[in-house]
């Protein structure tokens, strides 16, 4: 597992969070004990990457009330929910909320590592996406008014001929402009040249 | 009074004479009797129709001729055949006509002053002798009713000297164990054959009567053999009696066999624990999911700690084991009190009562709840009071009636609004000197007038689920130790109910 993540634990019992914790030490993974959810809300700074692993039932602020502050706070974290014996309604609850998964206690060690690990990486993806989208975006800006036009069309699959047409300028100089483009955007080739307007899209959209 | 009589007889030359006594109104009866020369019969008769009538009603009368043709007397009369009558009342000290003494002659009267003063002067004669007789027989009348209301008494009763040998003993205690009042008169009471079957209980006997004989009442259960051969429980006391002057004269024992009662006590109680113990059987059931939950916990620790304890062994790292190990069973032990607690609320139980702190038995209520708040998310505060004296109870009863509760408030509480942070209290406190109340304050949604009447009667229920034998439980159980419970809804909404114990004495042994 790696340095730069962090599994985060918020359980009341004591006992269940410092097994965890050893556990976790035991495969290299760093971790930070919170004993419930108003705790962690207090240490969490949002930039931290890493995973949530939440006891779906504790006193004053559950697992479920957590969970819903995050998403309102626009929190990533992947999660997953520690339920016990008859949690399976609140357990749904949190699926369909967006919860990684949830395990039953008691854990098998094999399941708890392997969930997560998948949400770390899941994590870690959404942290390269995330790094990938923001580099386009800085890549996107340095585009002048006349080459953005151009990008637009030529992402739309029309031929230079139209889109020379189309603008008053010569087709030579849709060429140049789409040459600078690719150039600025990283682009190699017509698909990534596609691929790079849909990404740009829907991040304008989220 | 024969030799008065005879010498009346003699002087007067009547034929008989009488000292009469009266017992009912308008009758008399001879005390002493003189006919024809010696003594006769003892007569009764009706006052009415003879002459001796008169003189109870207006003193002394003389008729000295024609007694035949004034008075009508048949044959059963005292003066039958007679010629003449002289009679004179026997007036006591309180003034008051007790009798008369009466002479027939078979003659007219020679003189009448002489013998109308000879009589008189008899009738003061045995005035005293006479009252004497009466309150003699007074006397025997009150000793034989004394007797026949102390012999069927209900109770055994006994009357001791002050020393304790045995005066009296009334027929009812000499029936009960099958003895003689030989065997028992003028023995010190210990060593009768009731106390004689066991020396500690003569030792006892021997102590109370000492004490009786200081000044106190004496008053204990005490077990004595029955003529059937049964051991027989008595509610024995003895006390002391004084005279005008204070002083003790007499010791009173009585006792109240009450095997029946204590036998009907003992099955009621018995019903009352199997009544009980099937309720916590139930109670454990609806909490099963929490208990459970309670149990996971722990295990979950142990089996987190156990997979990295192997992981810690297989890549040799055996410097941390000892804390794995430490852990482990600070764990198992922790599952192994749930365990512990859920089998003493399962238990049967032989419903004996037992000298223990209150504190800890709500104590340990309170955990049995907790694991039904965490389902609930209640917070549950436990007001222990200071300095609470002991209680004598049977300790599971008690715990279930708080857990139960605990229960009830937690789910009034639940079908409330939920809202973060809600806490249900139970607190523990001296309400009197000698009385401990346990009281539990919901904030649920109180209890509607309509239903407070019912509140303890069996199977009324507003729950969906449950029996609604919870409350009335309850109070049985409460009851049963000599407490009382109650409840009250709060001004700020939800209720409080209570429960009393009475306390322990402090610094009192317990038997």
């Amino acid at each position: 597992m790696n340095d730069d993540q962090t599994v985060f634990i918020v359980d009341d019992d004591e006992g269940v969070r410092e097994g965890l914790s050893l556990l976790l030490d035991t495969v290299g993974q760093s971790c930070e004990l919170y004993e419930n959810g108003q705790e962690f809300l207090d240490a969490y700074d949002g930039e931290k990457r890493g995973c949530l692993v939440l006891d779906i039932r504790m006193p004053r602020m559950t697992g479920l009330d957590l969970q819903k502050k995050l998403l309102e706070a626009g929190s990533t974290l992947p999660v997953i929910f520690i339920t016990g014996h008859g949690d399976i309604p609140m357990a749904v609850e949190a699926m369909r909320r967006g919860a990684l998964d949830f395990i039953r206690k008691p854990f098998r060690e094999h399941d708890l590592l392997e969930r997560i690990n998948e949400a770390l990486s899941i994590d870690e993806n959404a942290y390269r996406k995330a790094q990938d989208h923001q580099d386009l975006a800085e890549r996107f800006a340095t585009l002048s008014e006349r080459e953005r036009e151009v990008f637009d069309r030529v992402a739309d699959g029309h031929m230079n001929k139209v889109i020379a047409g189309d603008l008053a300028i010569s087709e030579r100089t849709v060429e140049v402009h789409r040459g600078q483009v690719m150039k600025k955007l990283g682009v190699r080739t017509l698909a990534q040249l596609v691929r790079a307007k849909i990404d740009m899209e829907s991040s304008a959209d989220a | 009074m024969y030799e008065l009589l005879s010498a009346l007889t003699a002087i007067l030359g009547a034929r008989r004479a009488y000292v009469t006594e009266n017992f009912d109104p308008g009758m008399s009866r001879t005390v002493a009797s003189w006919e024809d020369g010696q003594p006769g019969p003892v007569r009764e008769y009706a006052l009415s129709g003879t002459p001796c009538a008169a003189v109870m009603r207006h003193g002394a009368q003389v008729v000295d001729c024609e007694l035949g043709q004034r008075y009508t007397l048949d044959q059963a009369s005292i003066g039958y055949g007679c010629e003449s009558f002289v009679g004179s009342p026997i007036v006591n000290r309180e003034g008051e006509k007790i009798g008369q003494v009466c002479v027939f002659g078979g003659r007219p009267l020679q003189d009448a002053e002489m013998a109308s003063a000879l009589v008189s002067l008899a009738a003061v004669r045995v005035s005293a002798e006479l009252e004497h007789r009466q309150e003699q027989a007074a006397l025997a009348r009150s000793e034989a009713c004394f007797r026949a209301v102390f012999d069927q008494r209900l109770h055994l009763a006994g009357i001791l000297s002050v020393d304790g040998k045995v005066l009296e003993a009334n027929q009812k205690s000499l029936d009960f164990a099958g003895l003689t009042r030989e065997q028992v008169g003028g023995h010190y009471y210990w060593d009768t054959p009731w106390w004689s079957h066991a020396p500690e209980k003569q030792q006892r006997m021997h102590a109370a009567i000492r004490s009786a004989a200081a000044g106190e009442t004496v008053r204990f259960e005490i077990n004595c053999p029955r003529s059937d051969g049964q051991l027989a429980t008595l509610d024995f006391s003895v006390r002391p009696i004084m005279n005008k002057d204070g002083e003790i004269v007499f010791l009173v024992t009585e006792s109240d066999d009450i095997t029946e009662r204590r036998i009907a006590e003992e099955e009621a109680r018995q019903h009352r624990a199997r009544v009980a113990h099937v309720a916590r059987l139930s109670t454990l059931g609806e909490m099963a999911a929490g208990i459970a939950h309670e149990i996971n916990q722990p295990l979950t620790a142990i089996s987190l700690f156990a997979q990295a304890g192997r992981r810690l062994v297989d890549s040799g790292n055996f410097e941390r084991m000892g804390e794995v190990c430490r852990k482990l069973n600070e764990h198992a032990l922790r599952a192994s009190e749930v365990v512990d607690r859920m089998q003493t609320m399962a238990r049967q139980g032989a419903g004996e009562k037992q000298v223990v702190d209150c504190n800890e038995l709500i104590d340990s209520a309170v955990k049995l709840a907790e694991s039904e708040a965490r389902i609930y998310d209640i917070q549950i505060e436990f007001d222990r009071g200071d300095d609470l004296s002991a209680v004598s109870v049977d300790g599971v009863q008690i715990q279930q009636v708080a857990l139960n509760l605990l229960r009830n408030g937690m789910e009034a509480m639940n079908t409330g609004s939920g809202s973060e942070g809600r806490s249900i209290a139970i607190r523990t406190r001296m309400a009197a000197e000698n009385e401990i109340e346990v009281s539990v304050s919901d904030t649920g949604c109180g209890i509607p007038d309509e239903y407070a009447d019912k509140l303890f009667t069996p199977f009324s229920t507003t729950k969906s689920s449950g029996m609604g034998m919870g409350l009335s439980i309850s109070q049985a159980i409460v009851r049963a130790h000599g407490g009382g419970i109650g409840f009250r809804n709060n001004d700020d909404g939800g209720t409080t109910f209570w429960f009393t114990l009475p306390a322990v004495e402090r610094g009192a042994h317990h038997e």
